[in-house]
């Protein structure tokens, strides 16, 4: 058969983007949603995320909770991402996406960081991240904040999903990030100092982990100076603490559960291993 | 004899590989590109959820209710910290409910002038179950326009018992041990199901005797499990003790607020 009666025979439908995702299971999963099959559902992660500059440098932070749907997927997940040694990104949205944007992104600066033997700028991995991102149309849900310091001095960005970016002294993402911002827009100044940025963006953190259900467990910060990058985390707030413990404890004799079944596997021996240490 | 069962499930395959090559054409024909997000928004809705969880567990001779006290507004945000799901209806009748906010008000509000008027026409309050099959009864009256909640009715019945029933939206009623409803409701039953309903323990071990001090601490250690995993769940236990002769007595417990 010729390729072009194959190409009229089999339903097809060409959607090559440059050879970055493969579409091709598209048309395939849409005819098994119509046979009544189910489609599986992305990971959304809930967040607040925080970031503030202050004079010489920048305080970023993040919670620690990864939502699926309403049940607490991960409590203790990393959303404060190292791009390079003095560049962050802390991200809301999907979580796979986070992942792999961030990890491109550090893969790029570094290998720019090498090719040219300075350190890589914020504004930098700001356009990569931009460039990709309104390339797939807001489909790679992505809301990063990228910031750092570079020869140029402190940056912080924002980057949504569809590739709009913007400059800030501060600001929040996230889910969290209404009741995160009421804090900054109450407390910010120009020019703070280190400790007063710090405790500015765990209090906005703190707020955002309180009043929004998709964000809290824990903080995670990170400090960049043009001379040093503290990363500090995780931090566990009073309240996100378990006021109470268990009344009784849950613990199964052996025998309690009901054995339904025998069967018993015979094998040789041919070779063993101590696995006691 | 083989051949034979071999033939319908080739028929089968065959059949089902037709549907879907015909799937594939009509689907590759009119692609169905817009989003079920985009669907759902066209489609007018009355009803919201404002989460949290709730769960009874009856005994020989107690009734105790808890839920807990969050308000919530789309899964993500907090209305309130101090949203009352339970109702006392009277020394033996305690009704809680999740689901609808506005259809929890208005099916508590239905069944106080309802136990009100009874009242005044028998002199005598209500047993928890006849209002047991009002609340059936009224859930079922709204077949088509349903109150959109999870009903548990709970309390001390004519012969002292505890006494626990169970709802569906539209009215389908069950006298249980246990339940649970609203958002940790998948996490609470499993649990309760362990520890009173015993079904995983093996024949002849030991089954600790349901006493209400026990029955309390595991309706809160379930909300306190409930409240480390479900994002609507929190803030503080709400719990209703009913014991035979006794008057009702209400608790609140502190839970994690994040």
């Amino acid at each position: 058969m010729a390729t072009a009666d194959v190409k009229s025979t089999v339903p097809h439908m060409d959607m090559d983007r440059g050879g970055a995702f493969d579409f091709s299971n598209c048309i395939r999963n849409q005819a098994m949603c119509k046979m009544g099959g189910k489609a599986p559902k992305l990971t959304s992660t809930g967040t607040t995320i925080v970031a503030v500059a202050f004079k010489g440098g920048l305080v970023m932070g993040a919670d620690s909770r990864a939502t699926a749907g309403n049940i607490i997927a991960d409590k203790h997940c990393e959303k404060v991402h190292k791009l390079t040694e003095s560049i962050y990104a802390c991200g809301a949205g999907t979580a796979a996406d986070l992942d792999q944007v961030t990890k491109m992104l550090s893969g790029n600066l570094r290998l720019l960081e090498l090719n040219t033997g300075r350190k890589a700028r914020v504004i930098t991995a700001l356009r990569q991240a931009k460039q990709h991102l309104f390339n797939y149309q807001g489909y790679i849900g992505a809301y990063l904040l990228i910031g750092g310091v570079d020869p140029t001095g402190p940056h912080l960005y924002m980057c949504s999903a569809n590739g709009t970016t913007m400059a800030f002294p501060f600001t929040a993402q996230g889910s969290g990030s209404y009741a995160a911002i009421t804090i900054l827009e109450r407390d910010f100044k120009v020019d703070m100092t280190k400790d007063e940025a710090e405790k500015l963006v765990q209090r906005a953190l703190e707020a955002g982990m309180h009043g929004d259900n998709a964000s809290g467990n824990s903080l995670n910060l990170v400090i960049i100076e043009p001379s040093e990058t503290v990363f500090k985390g995780p931090i566990v707030p009073e309240f996100c603490k378990r006021p109470e413990p268990n009344d009784l404890v849950y613990k199964f004799q052996a025998g309690a559960t009901k054995v339904l079944k025998h069967k018993t596997y015979k094998y040789d021996v041919v070779e063993s291993m101590d696995i006691t240490h | 004899m083989t051949s034979f069962t071999g033939i319908t499930a080739v028929a089968n395959a065959t059949n089902e590989m037709a549907m879907f090559k015909q799937a594939m054409k009509e689907v590759a024909a009119h692609p169905e590109w817009m989003s079920s997000r985009q669907i759902e928004r066209q489609r007018w809705n009355p009803y919201s959820m404002e989460g949290g969880s709730t769960c009874a567990i009856s005994g020989e001779n107690f009734a105790i209710v808890a839920s807990d006290t969050r308000m919530t507004q789309n899964d993500i945000n907090i209305l309130t910290r101090d949203a009352e799901k339970i109702q006392i209806l009277n020394d033996n009748i305690i009704l809680t409910t999740s689901g609808f906010y506005g259809d929890v008000l208005q099916l508590k509000k239905v069944l106080q002038s309802r136990l009100h008027k009874y009242r005044f026409d028998y002199r005598s309050d209500m047993s928890v179950d006849l209002c047991a099959e009002l609340l059936s009864r009224n859930l079922y009256y709204r077949r088509f326009f349903p109150y959109y909640t999870g009903a548990i009715l709970a309390g001390i019945d004519e012969h002292g018992k505890g006494a626990v029933f169970s709802y569906d939206p539209i009215g389908c009623i069950e006298r249980l041990g246990y339940s649970a409803s609203g958002a940790a409701e998948p996490m609470i039953i499993p649990f309760l199901d362990c520890q009173i309903g015993h079904v995983t323990l093996s024949e002849g071990y030991e089954r600790p005797e349901l006493t209400l001090d026990r029955a309390i601490s595991l309706m809160k250690d379930s909300f306190r499990g409930a409240a480390e995993r479900e994002i609507s769940t929190g803030d503080k236990i709400h719990l209703v003790i009913a014991e035979a002769g006794k008057p009702v007595v209400v608790k609140f417990l502190p839970l994690r607020e994040d």
